[in-house]
């Protein structure tokens, strides 16, 4: 059994219905796999206070941390409008994971601080990320996934699902130049190229069966 | 695909008239509706800063007889605060010598800028096609050539966010660009990547 915590903050103003997306996106895929015990926050439940209590329990033993949410420019922590969840203050309670995250430059500092608490592997954006309208949701969801869904969905290591993804990206970006939409494939470039793999790349998901 | 065209806007001192061959060779040689003549070198500034999401060719003159009129140095300077994306020829009848050395320099080290100390009117036109050309080959003219094949709705339509809830249109684009504001240069690094990017993998697929 893997255990499998996402938070997401589908409370947010401007891009809560994207992160709720994300959020049932892989879910989908995670109910289809009999190996992963799945628990969620909503928006308004992420709080320092809850994400703890909800980690706590799994720590002592490998687990996987997922969000979709905003970060802060300086890269130091998740947030929602309401508060901070995720800091150097309770990075500690994240050893033992691999936490995947899609939230603007997070990798910058909360990523290495997590490795240096003795999280797993790490994987986020360095700098801004970039969101998109809505007929482009399923793209981008799908990109952002793709290493996470493949880990859980095979027993490739954490760095093969990471190139995969690098080259998904590319296929994506490809389609939709040929589509013409230029602006939608710029954007998406960017994030392909910020997207960072922290730590220990060589897990698989058998590595996080408890 | 016709490009857009540049519009010339010639800046000069009142002591040369419209009818000057300048003009007169100007109008016959390029689009005379794309070509705007001030002999008031503020409202030439001011029609400048207030179009910079068009592109642009300045004649600029360097004398102006008018003491509460800017010179020639200072629209220069004027227009350079905002954008490096207008060309500007400078025109003069000046020996070189007698233009201050500072001035020079900062022609020099700001891009997009011709001289001419002459007023020789078949070199300008030369120098003013030239522009043209050199302008309808940079980014935000190639940006602008495709944003243009979209019909307006489109054009207008939001269709980049930022994950902190900006968002950002075609003409939001083109404008950030050519005004040189941080996230238009974000996007034309950006544009030139995927450019690069896409050229050399299909070059691979090819190869292959």
């Amino acid at each position: 059994m893997i255990n499998l915590v996402i938070a997401y903050d589908d409370n947010d103003s401007d891009l809560g219905e994207y992160f709720e997306d994300c959020f049932n996106s892989t879910r989908d895929v995670v109910s289809q796999l009999n190996s992963i015990s799945y628990n969620s926050l909503r928006g308004l439940d992420c709080t320092e206070q809850n994400i703890n209590a909800r980690i706590q329990p799994l720590n002592h033993q490998s687990f996987i941390f997922v969000c979709f949410s905003h970060g802060d420019s300086s890269g130091e922590c998740l947030l929602t409008q309401n508060e901070v969840f995720v800091s150097i203050s309770n990075v500690t309670f994240f050893c033992n994971s691999f936490f995947y995250t899609t939230a603007c430059c997070v990798a910058l500092e909360l990523g290495s601080n997590l490795i240096n608490s003795n999280c797993f592997c790490f994987i986020g954006y360095n700098d801004s990320s970039w969101a998109t309208y809505e007929d482009f949701y399923p793209t981008y969801i799908a990109c952002e996934s793709y290493s996470l869904v493949e880990f859980l969905r095979t027993t490739k290591t954490i760095q093969q699902t990471f190139d995969e993804m690098q080259a998904y990206f590319d296929e994506q970006i490809t389609l939709l130049y040929d589509q013409n939409e230029i602006l939608v494939a710029m954007e998406l470039e960017r994030n392909r190229d910020c997207l960072v793999l922290l730590g220990n790349g060589s897990l698989t998901s058998s590595d996080f069966h408890v | 695909m016709t490009l857009v065209p540049a519009k010339i806007i010639a800046i000069s001192d009142d002591l040369i008239p419209e009818i000057d061959p300048i003009f007169i060779g100007l109008k016959a040689e390029l689009p005379e509706n794309e070509i705007v003549h001030f002999t008031n070198s503020n409202e030439g500034l001011r029609y400048v800063l207030d179009n910079l999401n068009q592109k642009m060719v300045v004649l600029l003159d360097i004398n102006f007889s008018s003491r509460t009129e800017k010179s020639g140095y200072e629209v220069f300077d004027d227009i350079r605060k905002k954008t490096s994306l207008v060309y500007i020829i400078m025109a003069t009848v000046r020996n070189l010598s007698e233009i201050p050395l500072a001035n020079l320099v900062s022609w020099i080290n700001n891009d997009a800028v011709s001289l001419e100390n002459t007023f020789n009117y078949p070199k300008i036109i030369s120098l003013i096609k030239d522009a043209i050309h050199k302008l309808d080959v940079q980014v935000d003219s190639v940006i602008e050539e495709w944003i243009m094949r979209h019909p307006p709705s489109k054009r207008t339509t939001a269709l980049i966010k930022t994950k902190d809830g900006k968002s950002y249109s075609m003409d939001d684009i083109l404008s950030a660009i050519r005004q040189r504001e941080p996230i238009g240069l974000e996007f034309e690094k950006n544009l030139l990547k995927l450019a690069i990017d896409i050229f050399s993998r299909q070059k691979l697929s090819t190869d292959d």
